[in-house]
């Protein structure tokens, strides 16, 4: 225990907020100046290395408890995509989808595309939730609360890593073998995650005001995926509004260029994939700044 | 059975029969809440009980359950041994009192013997032996600075409000009028918690807060912020006003009020849930607080996997929570429920597992907000153990609307009304009135 430190300015692993004169001591002043969007993500980084235990615990907590009060257990974790995945096998095998005017077996098209929008839905789903449902926790104990991010963006990437699973064993039943632009596919996909968890954590800081932001953006993320070519291609859409918005929605390159990758037949729009993964990183950064700068100060309308 | 009609010590009953679960229920129902008012006036005197009642009290010990004193008991002969718990005051004029077991209340040695083997949470007066040798005499604990200490003597917590209102002042000069980052507090020896000047305002009214909430929000996402001296807006009201504390290790502050007086919120501010308003807190090392229960805990979750959880949130890593885990298992006494899940332990269960993982932890200033009020006695009477050995090494505060309780655990006490602290010193000074004020308002109270 320290008893009398230094003055030490901006140490280490504390927010500029709650400036630190040493390894021990903690100051919290009215109207702190908040961390930085970079300075904020190098502390959510290192936390990662210097709290494993604290991650570890809160993401268990919310991947195994959603299960215990199940007879599945978490054999959920794998029938929920299963079911999804059989559900549009059954639609196409009762006729009910027809063909695309993709390369690609139409099934596999679409599982595809699900799986990845399903990897969006559930950076968003989870992060859009980070202050409100640890409305309890964050009013109990001071702890870092970049914890709660990257607690949502891992049990996020863990649902999304079981769908994948279970889509690649899909896909291996219908037929698809693997290829070599297979080593571009995952890290292709982490700018459609950036941009659920950037637009998850910018309605999170919302719903901790008012809930209104959350029910738009639900209704408006439903309209959004059908105007994203998951269920059909590109070169289906034969009106000219929709093939405007399908063109001008960054989740059309963010889709497209992994389903391309992985399934080959498609062609690879680069330049606009670029652009949105621009638009995806930048929505995630200025999300992440709006995060550091108010939380705190929205900590008590958190009800 | 209600302690105005209490069943009667049957002064027959072979003593034997305090082994007998029977035996055991009428005792406790004969020493209950009010356990003077089921012994005849005379019995008040312990030398005066029959042999069955003193073997109930002095011998039945876990039997006996606890007993809970209104009235003062007084030893005046023959050798009284207390080895099961007692709550209450004591009073020895002649023979001799040994507490074995656990006292959680006052003792005063005023001519007779008093030998203590167990633990006393409370005041001891006059000559005491302690395992029969004369007792180390500690040290005084270091009087705390409460309340008005911005507004008051020169401490740390003065220094840090006029070095606050410093940079305030060259803010307002034109420079940066938030108050800065180089706030240069100087800790001292021992100390452990600074708050100089902290105010908190909330909204009374939901769309106000929602309102106000998305400006603060939006202000602060640019970089602005409201400056430090600002005015309350509509519907907005001070939680907590203009609040200094110094604590040092060895303090134990008992902070009362009424519900809404801002307790809660004083310590949520000090614990560093949330910011100030105004004002500024140093915490020199680590700070927890039971402030609601077992934080994070999930109910789905089983013990075991609550208790990695809690010390993980309180900055635990996984191999240290396992290091601890005898320990606070055993000490919340919940070995048979650590594989069940959280939902179906009972609240005071939750509470004793909450506390015992904080208590395994021992930081530098620990805070508890009424969580005791769902403890059973004997658990209660335990984390009282815990807080006074605490004591030693931390600064304790504790707060809630019960002074009896914040007597027992505290040494200081500070009124809280309104927000603002209206008196402080010890805690019987601040006890007294309070509850003269609160008889005032309410006659529930009287």
């Amino acid at each position: 225990m320290t008893t009398a430190v230094p003055p030490q300015d901006n140490a280490p692993g504390v927010p500029k907020g709650r400036t630190s004169f040493g390894d021990d001591i903690t100051v919290f002043q009215a109207n702190a100046k908040p961390a930085g969007v970079f300075a904020g993500l190098w502390r959510a980084i290192r936390l990662i290395f210097e709290r494993p235990g604290l991650i570890y615990q809160l993401s268990k907590r919310d991947l195994v408890s959603i299960h215990k009060k199940t007879f599945g257990g978490l054999l959920w974790l794998v029938l929920t995509p299963a079911l999804s995945i059989s559900s549009w096998v059954l639609l196409r095998s009762v006729g009910i989808l027809t063909e695309s005017n993709s390369e690609s077996p139409f099934v596999l098209y679409i599982l595809a595309g699900t799986t990845f929008w399903t990897l969006f839905r559930a950076a968003y789903n989870n992060l859009k939730k980070t202050l409100l449902k640890a409305n309890k926790l964050v009013l109990q104990v001071r702890f870092p609360h970049e914890a709660l991010i990257i607690k949502e963006m891992i049990v996020a990437l863990t649902t999304f890593g079981f769908s994948l699973v279970i889509t690649f064993v899909a896909l291996f039943a219908f037929g698809l073998r693997p290829r070599m632009e297979w080593l571009l596919f995952l890290p292709t996909l982490l700018p459609l995650f950036l941009f659920g968890a950037g637009v998850g954590l910018a309605v999170s800081l919302m719903n901790a005001i008012a809930v209104d932001v959350e029910r738009l953006m639900d209704l408006f993320l439903g309209f959004v995926m059908f105007a994203t070519p998951i269920v059909y291609s590109r070169e289906d859409v034969v009106s000219s509004e929709l093939s405007f918005l399908v063109e001008l929605n960054p989740l059309t390159y963010l889709v497209t260029v992994p389903r391309a990758l992985l399934l080959g037949g498609e062609s690879l729009p680069w330049m606009g994939y670029g652009i949105s993964s621009g638009v995806a990183a930048a929505m995630f950064l200025l999300a992440l700044r709006a995060f550091f700068a108010g939380e705190s100060g929205l900590l008590e309308r958190i009800l | 059975m209600s302690a105005a009609e209490p069943e009667p010590v049957d002064p027959e009953a072979p003593s034997g029969d305090a082994t007998t679960p029977e035996s055991a229920e009428r005792l406790r129902g004969a020493h209950g809440r009010n356990a003077n008012a089921a012994l005849p006036e005379s019995v008040r005197d312990v030398s005066e009980m029959t042999d069955e009642q003193l073997a109930a009290f002095g011998e039945a010990g876990d039997m006996m359950g606890h007993l809970s004193l209104d009235a003062d008991l007084t030893v005046t002969s023959g050798v009284v041994d207390i080895n099961g718990s007692l709550a209450g005051s004591v009073l020895v004029t002649g023979g001799k009192l040994i507490i074995s077991g656990s006292l959680i209340g006052s003792v005063t040695n005023d001519g007779g013997e008093l030998d203590i083997t167990g633990s006393v949470v409370g005041q001891i007066v006059g000559e005491h032996t302690v395992n029969g040798k004369a007792p180390v005499v500690e040290e005084e604990a270091p009087e705390p600075d409460v309340g008005q200490i911005g507004r008051g003597g020169p401490s740390l917590a003065q220094k840090a409000s006029v070095q606050l209102k410093s940079k305030a002042t060259r803010s307002d000069r034109g420079s940066d009028p938030i108050i800065g980052k180089k706030v240069r507090l100087k800790p001292e020896p021992d100390t452990v918690l600074v708050a100089g000047g902290v105010s908190k305002h909330f909204s009374r009214d939901l769309q106000t807060s929602m309102k106000y909430g998305l400006r603060t929000l939006a202000k602060s996402v640019v970089g602005l912020h409201d400056p430090p001296d600002r005015e309350l807006k509509e519907d907005e009201f001070w939680a907590v006003k203009d609040v200094s504390i110094q604590l040092q290790r060895g303090n134990s502050v008992g902070i009362m009020g009424i519900n809404g007086s801002g307790k809660t919120t004083l310590l949520r501010l000090l614990a560093g849930v949330y910011p100030p308003d105004q004002g500024g807190i140093m915490i020199n090392g680590t700070a927890h607080g039971i402030i609601g229960i077992g934080a994070g805990m999930h109910p789905h979750l089983t013990g075991t996997e609550n208790v990695f959880l809690n010390g993980a949130i309180l900055g635990l890593e996984t191999e240290e929570t396992a290091e601890l885990y005898d320990e606070i298992v055993e000490f919340a006494e919940l070995d048979y429920a650590m594989d069940a899940p959280l939902a179906m332990y009972s609240s005071g269960m939750r509470v004793r597992l909450g506390f015992s993982v904080l208590a395994a932890l021992r930081p530098d200033v620990m805070m508890i907000d009424e969580a005791f009020a769902v403890g059973d006695l004997a658990f209660r009477e335990k984390c009282f153990g815990v807080i006074a050995d605490m004591r030693k090494t931390s600064a304790v505060l504790v707060v809630s609307q019960i002074p009896h309780l914040l007597q027992i655990v505290c040494d200081h006490g500070a009124w809280l009304d309104g927000g603002e602290i209206v008196m402080s010193g010890p805690i019987g000074d601040v006890s007294e009135p309070f509850l003269r004020e609160m008889a005032r308002r309410s006659p529930a109270w009287r």
